[in-house]
């Protein structure tokens, strides 16, 4: 049983998840590199090098990791969702 | 309420002003009251128990507690709506509340995901039930604010080196009256306010989806990972032959060494995915503890209210999120690569 208004709400839902979990998967990698780089270089000695490194690295990896996350996943399920609405459109139940 | 229909009488007019200036009076009355602006302590804290348990020691962390509380809360509703079903006549209250949740759910999840949503509805479903559960459970009364008096592990003083710690000992006896280096631990805090917890979600989350994976692909779920395959056709020594033979071996080798990247980018992905999902989670559920304790802290009356509706609504959402990314990793880790749907 679809209604078109849980419909709706499954897409806003969607949408907002996405939105959610692309915009951590660019934030974190960078944190997690200072991170690291901060503890590492406590431990050797070597402030600001290593935190520099893994930040850079993290920064880097970061967009890397959502543009294969959105091309991958997201775009492919975006597109079967219009998919779906369109032919939910074209042949009502 | 219809204040435009109040405000045509007299009456109405008198009863509005005293609503509003009761109203006033109260957030003033509350303002600054709180002696004492609870400790706010990143890590759960600990609450010290007069007996030993296994695993934890003398002492529990006070996010367990409220866990125990959500299944308690889950397995009563599961048990009453089990024992409506063995009913004979028409169906209980409970029953109909239960069914009507559940179908709200698996229609949600229907519309995402299409006729897979059956076989992810269990685990999904209690994912969005626990944890929206033991969202709104933390924002209860007594929450954070019921406890006992105990050494509090994220106070300052555990971490100052040993020269300074009993000068800052002293000071800290003199300031808080008597507590020294003691705070208050409350028996509850939101399940979800918890790094662990959420992390345990989060990798149960992400194991599930390879579990899923492997039941729907086989072993060819693992191509996803290790991929040393090319697209293009071998090339045939017959017809290319000379440097456009090596050009095109050199091509397919390129090729290979690309899809062999792109599998590694596909594990730290993967890896990766359980950050974003605990932290969110955690974030959120911690943020909104904070916040109510400090609003709680400088409005004792009336302000609280708007945020502990905002506190449920975040709940909630945050259930709704952390449930629908779950079904989306099932629903991707379930599509083989060519997009043929098994």
């Amino acid at each position: 049983m679809k209604t078109p208004n849980s419909s709706k709400w499954s897409d806003v839902a969607w949408v907002l998840t996405m939105g959610a979990q692309g915009g951590l998967m660019i934030a974190l990698p960078v944190l997690i590199g200072l991170g690291i780089g901060f503890f590492l270089d406590k431990q050797f000695g070597t402030v600001p090098w290593i935190s520099l490194v893994l930040t850079l690295i993290g920064a880097i990896l970061g967009p890397i990791v959502l543009y294969r996350w959105v091309t991958s996943s997201v775009a492919p399920q975006a597109e079967s969702r219009i998919k779906n609405k369109k032919r939910d459109e074209e042949m009502p139940e | 309420m219809n204040i435009g229909a109040a405000l045509k009488t007299r009456r109405g007019r008198i009863i509005l002003l005293v609503v509003v200036l009761a109203t006033v009076l109260l957030c003033g009355v509350g303002v600054f009251g709180g002696e004492e602006l609870p400790v706010i302590s990143l890590a759960a804290e600990d609450i010290p128990l007069p007996f030993s348990v296994p695993v934890f020691g003398n002492h529990i962390p006070n996010t367990l507690p409220s866990t125990w509380l959500t299944m308690i809360i889950l397995i009563l509703i599961a048990l009453a709506y089990n024992r409506s079903l063995r009913k004979d006549g028409p169906p209980s209250r409970i029953r109909i509340a239960v069914e009507a949740l559940a179908e709200v759910m698996l229609d949600f999840m229907e519309n995402a995901v299409g006729e897979k949503a059956r076989l992810f509805f269990p685990l999904v479903a209690t994912f969005f039930l626990f944890i929206a559960v033991s969202n709104w459970c933390g924002i209860l009364p007594g929450f954070g604010s019921v406890g006992v008096y105990a050494v509090h592990h994220g106070a300052p003083a555990e971490h100052v080196d040993d020269e300074h710690a009993e000068e800052v000992a002293s000071t800290e006896h003199e300031e808080e009256g008597g507590h020294e280096n003691l705070a208050l631990v409350p028996f509850f805090r939101s399940a979800n306010a918890h790094l662990s917890t959420t992390l345990a979600l989060a990798l149960i989350s992400v194991a599930a989806a390879q579990y899923f994976g492997f039941r729907a692909l086989g072993i060819s779920y693992l191509d996803k990972y290790f991929n040393f395959r090319a697209s293009s056709p071998k090339p045939d020594p017959a017809t290319q032959k000379g440097l456009e033979g090596i050009i095109s071996k050199m091509a397919r080798g390129m090729e290979i060494l690309i899809n062999g990247i792109v599998g590694l980018l596909e594990i730290i992905l993967e890896a990766l995915k359980v950050l974003p999902f605990s932290f969110r989670l955690f974030g959120n559920i911690f943020a909104g503890e904070v916040l109510l304790f400090v609003v709680s802290y400088l409005f004792a009356f009336v302000f609280p209210l708007i945020f502990l509706g905002l506190e449920l609504f975040v709940g909630l959402i945050q259930g709704l999120i952390f449930a629908m990314l779950t079904l989306v990793f099932f629903s991707i880790a379930t599509t083989s690569h060519h997009g043929e749907e098994h």
